[in-house]
């Protein structure tokens, strides 16, 4: 499975996202693009033209995009910010933790996860960077997980916040139900 | 401490203490506003508001001159003259106070309109900003102003750390979109709000004249305590919009201050809250305080040093 990018790049007057108002503006325009997007493609929102966020702007943004992604309002499809300046990634991450929200971003061609995250996501998500893909029953083996319930809970819940992506596995295996391979958002190529 | 001179027939007007902060300019506020005030006034020739004595002049009180100017100039057949200190008193409040003076007496606040005016104090290292509210559009003219001249000066005149730029650029966006939020008064300006940055802190002071925070809180979602409300809405996420979620930018505030061993205190309504530098924790039997009057909106000063302690 390939999984793509499409670039979203935020605009805002004077390069100032300021307030509730214009973060549902903005929130619009990622929905928007979202909701045209085929599946197994991902938006990489650019901070290129942005000087400044505040913390309603990426509330009402970030927390509730990622609300909907959770919520399964855009199935196969996730989102990633780049072209951040540091103190637009405190502001933001700062954002997410309120929420309980977490994503990826990309500066310098360096990928790392900011807002809310749990100590058990890195080792999950360096292992499935590590592998071309995985499933359920393989990060069970190799994170020496005592149950097989207990690495698909994980892949569901890093899948649910649209931190991996999956596809279903058509191989069958001795005892298996309906199964997926998980594959990295980080490695979408660019459309 | 208010007379009528026999010899001038002028009313004086004189704050107590030396300093004049919210507190003395609560004061100078609500005592001529009372009808005995009102009364007393009608004899007198002119109105003079005697600042001879204070030594200091904190951000606070430079919002009061303006204010006290907008009340007294609509008073009807009355001039009034602000006195200031003659003995070459030059902290950067007073130098500020001269632009202040002349838009209070006209009360013309245009210069400061939706235009935050900075003042730069080469010989102290000290920079001021004041500045009225009146939307979205100032509050992006204030912004725009920090990133170009505030930030610039705090990171190579007064060394600030890039992180705690990063925190009063975010506090002073949250704390002025709250005014526009909150702020009910149909007249302008909805609000103020003054900067003064040294070596050594830089203080935030907002204030609008809305309905007050406990006021809000207490018609949105009921919650009739007016302690209680000031307290939530710094340390729960709370909003008087619950359909919306918001809350998150006071709740903010309060952490990134704590983070930096800030300090800060609100008024509110009757509710005052403040918060030690030292712990963060409640400071004692002051942290919670009632004030004898309502002030009809919200008050929040915040101290943010450059050093952790």
């Amino acid at each position: 499975m390939q999984l793509y990018l499409d670039d979203h790049l935020l605009e805002a007057e004077d390069g100032l996202l300021i307030g509730r108002e214009a973060g549902k503006e903005k929130r619009k325009e990622i929905c928007k693009h979202l909701d045209n997007l085929p599946v197994h493609t991902g938006l990489n929102i650019s901070f290129k033209n942005i000087r400044t966020i505040d913390f309603s702007c990426a509330d009402t943004i970030f927390n509730t995009v990622l609300g909907m992604i959770d919520a399964g309002v855009y199935p196969d499809k996730f989102i990633i910010l780049s072209e951040l300046q540091d103190h637009q990634i405190d502001t933001i991450d700062r954002t997410l933790k309120e929420a309980s929200k977490v994503l990826f971003i990309k500066t310098n061609n360096r990928w790392s996860l900011i807002g809310d995250v749990k100590d058990n996501y890195n080792p999950i998500i360096e292992k499935i960077l590590s592998v071309e893909s995985i499933s359920t029953r393989e990060l069970t083996t190799v994170m020496h997980y005592n149950s097989v319930h207990i690495a698909s809970n994980k892949l569901a819940a890093l899948y649910r916040k649209g931190l991996v992506a999956r596809e279903k596995w058509t191989r069958s295996e001795r005892g298996g139900g309906r199964q997926f391979r998980y594959y990295s958002i980080t490695k979408a190529k660019k459309k | 401490m208010d007379f009528l001179s026999q010899k001038t027939n002028n009313y004086y007007i004189k704050p107590e203490g030396s300093i004049l902060d919210a507190h003395a300019f609560d004061k100078l506020v609500f005592s001529i506003s009372a009808t005995p005030f009102l009364k007393r006034v009608q004899i007198a020739k002119q109105i003079v508001i005697d600042l001879e004595r204070s030594k200091k002049l904190n951000l606070y009180g430079e919002m009061g001159i303006f204010l006290l100017g907008k009340f007294l100039n609509k008073l009807p057949n009355r001039s009034f003259n602000i006195k200031y200190p003659s003995n070459g008193t030059h902290n950067a409040g007073f130098e500020t106070l001269r632009n202040i003076r002349s838009a209070a007496k006209s009360h013309d606040p245009k210069p400061f309109k939706n235009n935050p005016f900075w003042q730069i104090n080469d010989k102290e290292n000290s920079i001021v900003m004041f500045m009225f509210i009146e939307d979205v559009g100032g509050i992006r003219k204030l912004l725009d102003s920090t990133i170009n001249i505030f930030q610039p000066y705090l990171t190579n005149v007064l060394y600030y750390p890039e992180q705690k730029i990063n925190y009063i650029q975010n506090i002073i966006g949250e704390l002025t979109q709250n005014i526009i939020d909150h702020s009910v008064v149909d007249s302008m300006p909805k609000g103020y709000i003054a900067l003064a940055a040294t070596k050594r802190k830089v203080e935030i002071v907002v204030m609008d004249l809305g309905i007050g925070i406990p006021k809000r809180l207490g018609d949105s979602i009921g919650i009739k305590d007016e302690f209680l409300a000031l307290k939530l809405a710094f340390n729960k996420r709370v909003s008087s919009r619950l359909s919306e979620r918001r809350g998150i930018g006071l709740l903010e505030v309060k952490k990134m201050i704590e983070d930096s061993h800030g300090y800060l205190s609100v008024r509110s309504n009757r509710a005052k809250v403040s918060f030690s530098p030292e712990t963060y924790k409640p400071l004692g039997k002051n942290w919670l305080s009632s004030t004898s009057v309502c002030f009809p909106g919200t008050q929040i000063e915040v101290l943010f040093p450059n050093k952790k302690h």
